[in-house]
């Protein structure tokens, strides 16, 4: 349980981070809090050469609040965020599924952008970003690239992210006041990975919901405004197309109906 | 592929409220650092993976596992362990009286670490309610008490440091 031997570095401006991923490419790591990689480096699932460090880059520790939304760098902690002056009017959503992220012990640490580049299947933050249809910015030494939530994660702890790629911030767009927002999920312990969480968005005329626990990433659908059976219905149904998969912890079908209960409670809640 | 030779750096930071400057391995994890070098051994390593909270030491003033840290990251940092709650040897701060009044432990392997969080969380806000207490006492695994007497402490201790 400790990890192999590396040489750390600990840039202050994101130039140098840059240039040097571009020579060390897959043997370079970059590590801001550290909540998920170093549990990694930990067991050994990772053995990079160079760890670099981005605690000191200033122009990654900002949270930014225009018209389009939050912008969050690189360096911002969850908790800072959820810290964050009205987050519950400048981003309901997240500020309902931050309290379920990691412990209050780990948020002080991890960051919100070392979550998406980690991607966890069951990451809260990531379900949050890909169902407000956010965008993730990339830097290189020679190129950006601004990708959709979508784009960027590509499955079980796989990103978009080239070797010499740096998350810059990511962008979490705002929504319309009027849109009711409810979110819910299950684990054995507050904190722990989640077997299965649900968020919702109720517009006018319909609603978004976003899943994580049955597929290797968060999967995002939308239906037209349901009452009732119908609502039963259109879950039994997503539960059935997405169907998950055995594992150690649950079977199928139990993650099958924690979709069927979790998600009719979300949907009644975002509904109110 | 690792190479042999250990790599070392200088670092210097605060640790209860003394000045360090120690060169470290590079790859050391801060638990690891604080018990194995420093003598610092009131901080326990449980799972060195995030999960049972008795290594949780500050950061900066933030609770914090040393698990998942290295010794270099806190250069220019300030580091407090459960060496540095009480006032002397013969002096328990609030929370340590009430763990003691509560019988709120019974092996002691998890406590350094929930002092810890609870000597953070309980200054930050006012207020603090028992549901906010069980939020953040799931970041500590326990596996003696069954956590209602830790929760009788950490909730006598929010009222006595509110009143202050």
């Amino acid at each position: 349980m400790k990890p192999v031997n590396f040489s750390y570095k600990c840039p202050d401006n994101i130039e140098e981070v840059l240039s040097i991923l571009s020579c060390e490419k897959e043997n370079g790591q970059v590590l801001a809090g550290g909540q998920s990689l170093i549990a990694m480096l930990n067991m050994r699932l990772l053995y990079p050469k160079v760890i670099l460090d981005i605690k000191n880059i200033e122009s990654l520790s900002y949270i930014t609040h225009t018209e389009k939304g939050l912008q969050i760098g690189a360096n911002v902690t969850q908790q800072k965020l959820l810290e964050y002056e009205n987050l519950n009017e400048v981003s309901p959503l997240l500020h309902k599924i931050l309290p379920w992220v990691g412990h209050y012990q780990t948020r002080t640490r991890g960051t919100i952008c070392g979550s998406l580049a980690h991607a966890d299947p069951s990451s809260e933050i990531a379900l949050c970003l890909a169902l407000l249809k956010g965008k993730v910015k990339l830097i290189s030494k020679n190129q950006e690239r601004l990708l959709s939530a979508e784009e960027f994660q590509k499955g079980l702890l796989t990103t978009a992210c080239h070797s010499d790629e740096i998350i810059e911030y990511a962008l979490f767009p705002k929504l319309e006041e009027s849109v009711g927002v409810a979110f819910n999920e299950f684990a054995f312990r507050h904190g722990d990975f989640s077997l299965l969480s649900v968020a919702v968005l109720v517009s006018k005329d319909s609603i978004s919901l976003g899943v994580t626990g049955l597929s290797d990433k968060p999967y995002i659908t939308a239906f037209p405004l349901l009452s009732g059976d119908q609502i039963d219905d259109a879950l039994n149904d997503l539960a059935w197309k997405l169907h998950g998969e055995d594992d150690h912890i649950a079977p199928s079908s139990y993650r099958r109906n924690l979709l069927r209960k979790i998600g009719k409670k979300t949907i009644k809640e975002a509904m109110k | 592929m690792n190479e042999k030779i250990i790599k070392k750096q200088l670092i210097n930071f605060e640790l209860n409220g003394k000045k360090i400057e120690i060169e470290v391995d590079q790859r050391m994890l801060l638990s690891d650092f604080l018990r194995d070098v420093l003598g610092k051994t009131g901080t326990h390593v449980g799972c060195e993976h995030g999960i049972c909270g008795a290594c949780t030491i500050h950061i900066n003033g933030r609770a914090s596992r040393s698990c998942l840290a290295f010794a270099i990251q806190v250069d220019n940092c300030k580091v407090e362990t459960i060496e540095s709650i009480s006032k002397g040897d013969s002096e328990l701060s609030i929370i340590q009286s009430n763990f003691k009044k509560h019988f709120a432990l019974q092996c002691g392997f998890c406590t350094p670490g929930i002092i810890m969080t609870l000597s953070d969380y309980l200054y930050r806000k006012k207020n603090i309610s028992e549901k906010d207490i069980k939020d953040v006492l799931s970041g500590h695994l326990c596996r003696c008490t069954g956590y209602s007497s830790i929760i009788k402490a950490a909730v006598e201790s929010a009222k006595e440091i509110n009143a202050k």
